[in-house]
């Protein structure tokens, strides 16, 4: 709302180019869909007609291509065919001369004007074919400008204005959501064309795009022009694309430019990138034209990860790729899904920009038939960053080096080790370029033992730091489509490899958390493999050792025990099995709280305490003989806590919890049947069910309440 | 809309976006610029996704994005540019920085907290470090978007791109425009970490528009 008439800013009487363009991006800034519209028809009008002297159009085609992304339908279709016309015109014949200088001016200057000087290529030859961006001048004409800015923009106008179809134009359509404006009636060609302005730019631009990849095949003076090279031939194979997908007669011409092209360039690290838009338009047109994409999608999941995993715009775009193209990965037997060892290279080296991306590319990796693969590879990924930098440096050794040390021996550092026949074949199996569970070594525990001075490393720590997430999710998938035999092979190799990761201390403790806590988790989903597995359970529950060293894993192992082995989650239960688990969790709680701790006993969380005290009084409640072994055992939880060897090595108030629970546990098993009750709920379907095992702490307080109605009743 | 230019060092500069041409107009005013710029189109070869710079203000400093562009009455359907506006006041140089020193920290380069002396001459940019990564719909751009990012010295630069842009051309651009905005921004005192600068001095031709 504007005070008075004369501030209202409008760009209808402007006549100057430069002016208008500058007055055009205020009104483009007001949010308005009329000015929008008003500054585009007043753009158009001044395009239409011949300019003056001295103005030039170079100042508008960027207010164009502004409004055209605001708002594409502020152009009417005869409009936009008068715009397509002079873009093809732009395109194909700018001046062949280069642009002159400013005159200088001055008491000397020469009264003679110089000859303009061709135009030449990136390479210093002199130009024999029409002007592209790509072609090099000192200075430039206004037509070759607009040359370059109509390419800039040619891709947004052939997505809002090149296609075909019927619809007929819907002005509620909202800003910006609708990028193919229709037409109903293709514009009458103007008299000289033999095509209609769509078709007649359609024509050029594909013309200007095989200009671009004849162009970039001469090698640059400056490094700079190599650069625009490379993005000038992806941003042309793009174009082709949506050529391709407007108007399928130049298909066949496409293909073939496209193939000539890719063989070109497959084995140039340089055009890398440029792979991928390849590779895009035969993944496009699979099933319409006889194209066959497998070779190329199998040279770019094969071979490009392996090599150039260590080029951080590369890799990001290579996983956009995939994520774009993630319904391809749903076929098992697919190329994209076999080489997941090769695009976690790309994580595993460029973990922080990436990480967010394979948050969202792993679910498609993951099915049955990969998840005990991927489970290995997600725990050793941080060896894996170890590997690829030991590659990348054997690469760069002189031949006269890489000659393996003495293979009798044993190898001194980790390049050597690289070639050694002890650690060849390991190496070649964490840096495989495809899934090959069978060929997976016995152990990696000798390579990772190897690859421990790299531990400490920047770029492994930053993987390392990307497991925990990854793990998590990874768990969260697999629970979706697990059935009973994954999952206990899942429990079994978890127990396993938490021997065998990775030394690096803060990547242990991460991975023992998720670990642990996605173990609860799986014995819930599937409660009757804590008998299956009662075997490795117990062998990894005796082992004192692990309270210790990985308390989050031993903790909910005991609680799982504790929640699960009963008879009404498998009937096959027994009474000694629950006997035997007894004993083996009583002899390690025996272990941790003697009075009178040796050098050797190990310290541990008093949570894993009070957990292990819990799951010991729920067997005692199903297997009522072991109640006595407990409750005593539990009476001397008051002398424990009270040692002064104890109380010098855990807090106040952490001895106060597990008192107080080894008070309540005792009470509540003074009273077996109301135990059993407590502790053996039927299995958690309904909400209410699930809501009272979430209280079993209140209800264990309820009952030491009714039991103590006095203060100060304490077990001796 | 995806024309963002910012500056996010340790200290923090937010340029926004207008037109390609305000850019050129004011990268001829501005005689520091150079005239290489001015006669050659291939410097900025491929500029719809730049479309100019424009000085943003930092909030704190008393301008919000909503006093940049009058309110509408009514409906306005133009949530892309209003939301854009929002984004760019919430695009924080957090994410950048954090980019930056995870690159760093993986190469091994120590990072220095002085601000070392810009150099007179355009410098060249290509092996200064860099890279992409994504933001998620809804922090802070309604869309998904990618940034492009570069590091120069003690400063960053970020330009944020639609996920389909052609990203080598983002780099590219960035790496060209990068050495002509360190010199025009002279910083003659070193600025204290964390702290905002605002671009634009009060004879600038930027600031008729605001």
């Amino acid at each position: 709302m504007s005070p008075c008439n004369d501030l209202i800013l409008s760009c209808d009487e402007i006549q100057d180019t430069k002016l208008l363009s500058l007055v055009s991006s205020v009104l483009l800034a007001q949010g308005n869909k009329g000015e929008v519209a008003a500054v585009g028809q007043r753009v158009v009008q001044v395009l239409e007609r011949r300019l003056p002297e001295g103005q030039s159009a170079r100042f508008l085609l960027p207010v164009l291509a502004n409004v055209i992304s605001l708002s594409p339908e502020s152009l009417t279709e005869e409009q936009t065919n008068v715009v397509s016309k002079k873009l093809a015109d732009w395109l194909r014949y700018a001046s062949l001369q280069q642009g002159m200088a400013q005159p200088s001016g001055g008491f000397f200057s020469s009264p003679r004007t110089k000859q303009p000087a061709p135009i030449t290529e990136v390479d210093g030859a002199v130009a024999t074919d029409f002007f592209t961006v790509l072609s090099v001048a000192q200075h430039y004409t206004q037509d070759q400008w607009l040359n370059v800015q109509t390419f800039s923009m040619l891709r947004n106008w052939l997505l809002c204005y090149g296609g075909k179809e019927l619809d007929t134009f819907n002005p509620g359509a909202t800003a910006g959501g609708d990028r193919c404006v229709t037409a109903v009636v293709p514009a009458p060609a103007t008299s000289g064309q033999l095509l209609p302005p769509r078709e007649h730019l359609r024509d050029k631009a594909f013309e200007y795009c095989q200009r671009l990849a004849e162009q970039s095949t001469r090698r640059p003076l400056k490094k700079d022009d190599g650069d625009l090279q490379k993005a000038c031939l992806i941003e042309a194979v793009k174009i082709v694309d949506i050529i391709c997908k407007q108007d399928s007669s130049y298909m066949c011409r496409a293909v073939s430019f496209l193939k000539v092209l890719h063989s070109r360039i497959c084995g140039d690290a340089t055009y890398a990138r440029a792979l991928l838009p390849i590779a895009q338009f035969f993944l496009n047109y699979n099933k319409l034209a006889a194209v066959d994409s497998d070779a190329i999608c199998k040279h770019l999941f094969t071979d490009i990860p392996a090599q150039l995993f260590h080029n951080p715009s590369l890799a990001f775009e290579f996983v956009q790729f995939c994520k774009d193209n993630s319904q391809l990965f749903t076929d098992s037997s697919s190329i994209f899904r076999q080489s997941f060892p090769n695009l976690f290279k790309f994580l595993a080296w460029n973990s922080p920009p990436l990480i967010s991306e394979f948050v969202d590319l792993l679910p498609f990796l993951l099915d049955p038939g990969t998840t005990i693969e991927i489970f290995h590879l997600l725990l050793d990924l941080p060896c894996l960053t170890a590997a690829l930098d030991i590659q990348l440096r054997a690469a760069a050794l002189p031949a006269s080096e890489k000659a393996g040390a003495d293979p009798a021996g044993k190898p001194a550092t980790c390049l050597e080790a690289f070639h050694h026949p002890l650690y060849k074949s390991m190496f070649q199996y964490l840096l495989r370029s495809r899934s090959a569970p069978e060929d997976a070594p016995d152990s990696l525990v000798p390579l990772r033992q190897l690859l421990g001075s790299l531990a400490g490393s920047p770029r492994v720590v930053q993987c390392a730091e990307t497991v925990p997430v990854l793990l998590e999710l990874f768990f969260r998938v697999v629970a979706e489509f697990a059935d009973g035999s994954l999952i206990n092979q899942l429990v079994v190799l978890l127990l396993q490899r938490s021997d065998q990761l990775y030394e690096i201390p803060a990547f242990k403790e991460d991975v023992y958390r998720v670990l642990g806590s996605n173990l609860a988790m799986l014995c819930g989903l599937r409660p009757a493999l804590v008998v299956e597995l009662s075997t490795e359970i117990l062998e990894f529950s005796g082992a004192v050792s692990n309270i210790q060293s990985k308390e989050a894993i031993f903790t909910h192992m005991a609680w799982a025990i504790g929640e699960f082995l009963s008879v009404s989650h498998d009937k096959r239960c027994t009474v000694e099995q629950i006997t035997r688990f007894f004993e083996t969790l009583e002899a390690v709680l025996f272990e941790i709280t003697q009075l009178r701790p040796q050098a050797s006993t190990p310290s541990c969380a008093p949570r894993a305490i009070s957990v292990l005290m819990a799951t010991l009084t729920k067997l005692a409640a199903r297997s009522q003989d072991l109640i006595p072994r407990v409750s005593m055992f539990l009476s001397k939880m008051r002398t424990f806590v009270q040692s002064p060897a104890v109380t010098s090595v855990y807090c106040e108030e952490d001895l106060e919890e597990i008192l107080i629970r080894a008070t309540e546990l005792m009470n509540l098993l003074k009273m077996p049947s109301v135990a059993q009750f407590v502790f053996t709920p039927p299995v958690a379907s309904t909400r209410f069910q699930r809501e009272v095992n979430d209280s079993l702490p209140l209800a264990l307080r309820m009952v030491t309440q009714l039991l103590e109605p006095a203060p100060g009743s304490m077990p001796v | 809309m995806r024309r963002l230019l910012s500056l996010t060092p340790r200290a923090g500069v937010l340029l926004g976006c207008g037109t390609p041409s305000i850019l050129e107009e004011n990268l001829w005013q501005f005689p520091f610029w150079g005239t290489g710029l001015r006669e050659n189109p291939r410097t900025m070869p491929l500029t719809p996704f730049i479309h100019g710079i424009y000085p943003f203000g930092d909030p704190g400093l008393g301008r919000t994005p909503g006093t940049l562009f009058p309110k509408q009455r009514g409906h306005c359907p133009w949530m892309k540019w209003r939301s854009l506006t929002q984004g760019v006041s919430l695009f924080s140089s957090r994410q950048v920085a954090t980019q930056c020193q995870l690159l760093q920290t993986s190469l091994g380069c120590p990072s220095s907290p002085q601000l070392p002396q810009l150099p007179d001459e355009l410098m060249s940019l290509q092996d200064a470090p860099g890279g992409l990564f994504q933001l998620p719909p809804g922090d802070p751009f309604p869309e998904r978007v990618t940034v492009v990012w570069l590091s120069v010295l003690a400063l960053a630069f970020a330009l944020v791109c639609e996920p389909q842009e052609n990203l080598s051309l983002a780099e590219i651009t960035l790496r060209r425009l990068a050495p002509r905005l360190l010199v025009s921004l002279r910083l003659l005192v070193p600025v204290p970490l964390g702290a905002r600068v605002c671009f634009g001095a009060p004879s600038s031709p930027f600031t008729p528009y605001f």
